[in-house]
Parts: structure tokens; C-alpha cells; sequence
């Protein structure tokens, strides 16, 4: 029989943590595709922030001279052919893309937040009337949903966040709804009733604290597709209006015309839609199997 | 309303009144289902002294939970309803307040501790926030004020470490703790009347005796009246003053604990009795071939009952009348009644 040593044991189960430093290191080591995307996430966090001190160009900025630059020289990733610099535009672009995530996710998540707890604590006619609403919008893919919300509201930042976020109601709604529909039978909720709590706090203080872990989860999944269905909407010409940039506009607007001649403009792009989607999804991956009470010990 | 429950000619009727803090009276709770009408509580009336410990004791489905939660009006509407009756605590009528006003009764002067100590807590919220919440919905005053009297109500309850527990969430502490904390929790705001629902029933034998004692000496401490609902006449011999024993929503015998445990009047109380295996072994009141007894049959559907005593399908004395008419509730010997045609039959080897 091999001799087990108890000390490594102990430190792979996580046991001596020391600090926040030692922390990061144990999620990098039980986690590591999570940590990947953690570091994804960050990068394009920091890229957005510091978007000024990264890059010397301007993304508005054209210059003639530099259409179509291929990659290399003065333009590290090339020009578009009105010679904006594409390193600066998919910079400043990560801006507008983690502003529509975020944004869309926390609108999307508050609404079905409030949409599936009164549902489902409350119930009665209430929840009938508004289930059936969540089920024609979710009749309705995500993207198309989005495209007539954003066909109807016209193009804007705030437009476009608003336009993704309703879609992403109903998920949220569905999650929260079903999750209270447990809770609200437990006894714990019998108990804040027992010692003279009002409805509305059971719901608030008991009840939706208990939702948040599978909310997260849910938020980070949806984070991705706000981002892509952001630059599907721009795609199509309905995100973002000029002369911001967006990545999926910066797509659209090369893919017909440039995808032979100046590949660069579709293939830079493209990487960093991918890149952010792929980082969000595996950071949700890891954060879903950290809230699983299964398999945390 | 001043009728003194036991001794009948003895206190005056002002005196017995100031004495009783929770009158009950021909309380009717009825579900309303598709199976039917079902009578989970059907004119039960008891009341209960100041400090005094009344059991509620039956089988499962006999209404003694149902009772417990119309004291507290929590009984879910729909299926549920109070139908009929009065609780009054201290003479104020209980079913008679708005809801605003009972949630102010609920947890200040009622309260009650669950079966489940290991789902009663809110598994997301640590136990010192969960017993301050209960002390700041009745004007506690401060965040402070609130945060040192549940220290203090930990510290009460004999939680170890209680500045450290106040911090830690319900998945951190044992079972037994955690109905300590759900028993801190209860009292915190110093209720008159304490509802235990099987308070014990989730627990193993050596924390059931521990929150047993520890339930007795705050009982001692503060003076609270504890209603304790259980189906074990084990719990009920260590800690009851008087018993009730319901069946199928009735009240069928009620009487002092040594009085009951001497000499149970009603079969289906003897019956309960018989089929305990501690208690039958100490009162060597096991059957001849040393096994233990069963109650034959099972609890009649409330939605169907028997004509006659509800009891009868089930009982070995069961005569004609037994089927036809429902026995009177009646005063058999002192201070002690119960609902049965045959209770003569059985005062004679009831305690051989």
C-alpha cells in the first residue's frame, strides 16, 4: 500500500490557504481553464481601462495615405481602408463591447431578477399572465428578439444595451422563478414567517439571497452572448452607431469587400469577438462547478 | 372565557384568568380540498398557564401541527381556513387581528421552533443576523443593541464560543447547535408562549435530551409557556405539566402527565402507550409473548370519517354505541377527561 502523504493531500483539498495571494493560486490550480479565462476576461478589462496608454493612435482618426496598411510597420494590425489604425479601433472596440456585456447582463438580470421573484413567490394570476409574456419572448431566438428591439429603438449605446437586455429577461426570470418556487416552501421561510416577517422581506432578505448562485452563473453565460449578439447587431447594422468602433461592425464593413484583399480586417476582429466570448464561457464553467455544492468539499 | 381549567371550585375566576396566558376555544380549522372537506382541527379548546408546558401528543396526521400553526395563524389560505373558534393570549383574540398587527404577535409574543433545525436556518445568512432580524422586527433599537442580546441569547442557549457562532453560517454548526440557535432565535424577544413542533423528533437521543433540559431550565429562567407538540410519550413523560392527546383533529384525552401515564382513560392513549418500546419495557407492560404492541389499522382519511367515535374501526373495546354516536368529552376522574364509552373498562387494568 502506496504511504499517503496527508500534507500534500490537505494542501490539493485546499486546507493552508494563506491569504488572498494564496487564494488566486489554489482557484489557478483546482481550475485551471477557469483561470484562463479569468486571465482573458482581465486582459480585456484592462485593455478597455487603459485604452489611451496602449495605443498612440486614434480610432477616429483616417488618413488616406494609410488605406489598407497591411499589418506590420507604423500599424501594428494594418489600417481599414480609410486608414484608421485596427489595433486602436478593436481596443476602443473592447470598450463598447464589455459596456453592452456588462450593461445588457445587469439590466437583463435585474428585470428577470424582479420579473421571476414576484412570479414565484407571489404566484396566483400574477405569475400566469407573466410566464405566458416570458414565453412569446422566448418564443423568439435571442438575436432575432434583439433585432426588432433594436430595429424599433433605433441605434444608440444605450439603445443597443437595451435591446439585449430585454431578451435576456426571460432566462433570468425562468432561473429565479423556479429556484423561489422551491425556496419559498422551505422551512426557513416558515420560520422568518413565524417570527413576524412581512412577505415582501421573506422575499427579498430570504428568498432571493438563496438565487443569487445560480444567477451567477446564468449572468456570466449571458454576458458572452450579449457581446456577440452585440456584434451581430452591428453586423447587420443596427449596434453601435459610427464612427464608434465595434467589432462586429468592423466585420461587417470589411467582410464583403476586403476579406481577398485585406484579410486583416476580418481576421483581427473575428479574434477578439472569439477571444471574449471563449473567456466568458470558460470563467462561467468554473465559477458553476465552484457554486456546486457536489463537488465542493 | 374565566373557566379555570383544572381544580373546578378552586381559584376565583379573576385570579385563574390573570393566570392564564393562552386561552383556546372550539377551534375549527378545515382544508377545503379535492379529496373533500378535510377537519384537521375540529373543536379543540385548551388553555395554558403562565410557564407551564402543555403536550400536544398523536400520531402523525392527527392535527396537533395543524393546531400549532392556527395559533399562529400560519396555516397556508388556500387550502387551509380557520373556520371557528377563539385564541385569545391574555384576552387579546388572536383571530380577530389584521394581518399587520398578527405579525406583530408573531415572534414578540408567540413563537415557535421547527421540527427541521437543519433547514429552519437560511442557509445564506449567518446565524447572528438571522437573530438579530427576529429582535429588530420587534424594536430592538439599535444594529448594536440587537447584535449584544443575541450574543447574549447565544450565550443562554449554551452555544460554545458564542461571539465566534454569531459570525458563522447555519452549514457550520451540528444539528443540536443549530436548534439551539432556532431556540435562541425563538426567544429572543422573550415571548409568552413558546410552540415547539417536534422540536426534537430530527435529532439523535443524546441531543434530544440535552435540548430537552436545556428547553426546561429557560423555560424555568423566563417563565414562557411552551405548547410542545411531539408524538413521543418519552419527550412528554420528561418535560409535560399536562397533556392532550388528539386523534383525527379531536381532542380525546387530557389530563396531568403523571395522572395520564397512571392511568390513560382513553384506548387510543393506551394504545400510544403500549406501542413505545422504553416506556413499555420499563412499565413491563408488554404483551405476554414479550413483543411489542401495534395499534391496528391506520389513522382514518380526515376527509371520511367514521360516523360515531373516530376511534372505533381501531379499538379492541369498540361496542355498538361506539359506531353510532360520538362519545361526550367529559371529566372521568379529577382534572382529568377524556372521550370515550368504555373509559370505565379500562381504568381497571389500565395501570396493572
Amino acid at each position: 500500500m502506496a504511504v499517503i502523504d496527508h500534507d500534500a493531500e490537505l494542501s490539493r483539498a485546499g486546507a493552508n490557504i494563506r491569504g488572498p495571494l494564496g487564494s488566486i493560486l489554489f482557484f489557478v490550480r483546482r481550475y485551471p481553464l477557469g483561470a484562463i479565462g479569468a486571465l482573458i476576461m482581465l486582459g480585456f478589462v484592462a485593455v478597455a481601462l487603459f485604452a489611451d496608454a496602449i495605443t498612440a493612435f486614434d480610432p477616429l482618426t483616417t488618413n488616406a495615405r494609410d488605406s489598407l496598411a497591411p499589418p506590420g510597420g507604423a500599424h501594428t494590425l494594418g489600417a481599414d481602408f480609410m486608414g484608421r489604425d485596427l489595433l486602436a479601433r478593436i481596443i476602443y472596440g473592447a470598450r463598447i463591447s464589455l459596456a453592452v456585456g456588462l450593461g445588457a447582463t445587469v439590466l437583463g438580470c435585474l428585470a428577470g431578477m424582479i420579473v421571476g421573484l414576484l412570479s414565484g413567490y407571489f404566484g396566483g394570476w400574477l405569475d400566469l399572465t407573466v410566464q405566458r409574456l416570458m414565453d412569446i419572448m422566448q418564443s423568439l431566438p435571442l438575436l432575432v428578439m434583439a433585432l426588432v428591439m433594436a430595429a424599433s429603438l433605433g441605434p444608440s449605446l444605450t439603445n443597443t444595451i437595451v435591446a439585449i437586455a430585454i431578451p435576456l429577461v426571460p432566462n433570468v426570470a425562468r432561473v429565479i422563478r423556479s429556484n423561489t418556487l422551491a425556496l419559498r416552501e422551505m422551512p426557513f421561510v416558515e420560520a422568518a414567517r413565524a417570527i413576524g416577517m412581512s412577505e415582501t422581506r421573506i422575499a427579498l432578505t430570504h428568498v432571493l439571497p438563496n438565487t443569487l448562485a445560480p444567477l451567477i452563473v446564468l449572468a456570466t453565460a449571458q454576458f458572452g452572448s450579449a457581446i456577440l449578439v452585440e456584434s451581430a447587431l452591428a453586423f447587420l447594422g443596427l449596434g453601435v452607431p459610427e464612427p464608434h468602433p465595434s467589432w462586429g461592425r468592423m466585420l461587417s464593413e470589411s467582410a464583403a469587400e476586403y476579406v481577398r484583399t485585406a484579410p486583416w480586417l476580418v481576421i483581427f476582429p473575428g479574434v477578439a469577438i472569439s477571444a471574449v466570448v471563449f473567456g466568458t464561457n470558460l470563467l462561467g464553467d468554473a465559477i458553476r462547478d465552484m457554486l456546486d455544492p457536489r463537488q465542493r468539499f | 372565557m374565566n373557566r379555570p381549567f383544572l381544580s373546578p371550585g378552586g381559584a376565583t375566576h379573576g385570579k385563574a384568568a390573570a393566570e392564564l396566558v393562552l386561552e383556546v376555544e372550539g377551534l375549527q380549522t378545515y382544508f377545503y380540498t379535492r379529496a373533500g372537506l378535510v377537519k384537521a382541527v375540529d373543536g379543540v379548546s385548551f388553555s395554558l398557564r403562565r410557564g407551564e408546558t402543555l403536550a400536544i401528543v398523536g400520531e402523525s396526521g392527527c392535527g396537533k401541527s395543524v393546531t400549532a400553526l392556527s395559533l399562529m395563524r400560519l396555516v397556508a389560505d388556500p387550502p387551509g381556513r380557520i373556520v371557528g373558534g377563539a385564541v385569545r393570549l391574555d384576552g387579546l383574540d388572536l383571530l380577530g387581528l389584521d394581518a399587520a398587527a398578527m405579525r406583530q404577535v408573531r415572534g414578540k409574543e408567540v413563537s415557535m421552533i421547527f421540527q427541521e433545525p437543519m433547514t429552519s436556518l437560511n442557509p445564506v445568512m449567518t446565524i447572528g443576523r438571522q437573530i438579530r432580524e427576529a429582535l429588530m422586527l420587534h424594536g430592538a433599537g439599535s444594529r448594536q443593541a440587537a447584535q449584544a442580546r443575541a450574543l447574549e441569547m447565544l450565550q443562554l442557549v449554551g452555544i460554545p464560543e458564542p461571539a465566534q457562532r454569531l459570525k458563522e453560517y447555519p452549514h457550520q454548526l451540528s444539528g443540536g447547535m443549530r436548534q439551539r440557535a432556532m431556540i435562541a432565535m425563538a426567544l429572543a424577544c422573550n415571548p409568552k408562549v413558546l410552540i415547539a413542533d417536534e422540536p426534537t423528533s430530527a435529532l439523535d437521543v443524546t441531543i434530544q435530551a440535552q435540548i430537552l433540559e436545556l428547553m426546561a431550565s429557560l423555560q424555568r429562567k423566563l417563565g414562557t409557556a411552551v405548547i410542545l407538540i411531539t408524538h413521543d410519550l418519552g419527550v412528554v413523560a420528561e418535560t409535560a405539566d399536562r397533556v392532550i392527546v388528539m386523534y383525527a383533529g379531536r381532542k380525546v384525552e387530557e389530563a396531568a402527565v403523571d395522572e395520564l401515564f397512571a392511568h390513560p382513560l382513553h384506548p387510543y392513549t393506551r394504545g400510544l402507550m403500549r406501542s413505545i418500546p422504553r416506556l413499555a419495557l420499563m412499565r413491563r407492560e408488554t404483551a405476554p409473548d414479550g413483543r411489542l404492541q401495534e395499534i391496528p389499522g391506520m389513522v382514518p382519511a380526515l376527509s371520511n370519517l367514521p360516523a360515531g367515535c373516530t376511534f372505533a374501526p381501531r379499538c379492541g373495546f369498540a361496542s355498538d354505541i361506539c359506531r353510532r354516536e360520538y362519545p361526550r368529552y367529559e371529566e372521568k376522574r379529577a382534572g382529568h377527561r377524556a372521550a370515550c364509552w368504555h373509559s370505565d373498562r379500562l381504568t381497571g387494568d389500565g395501570n396493572g
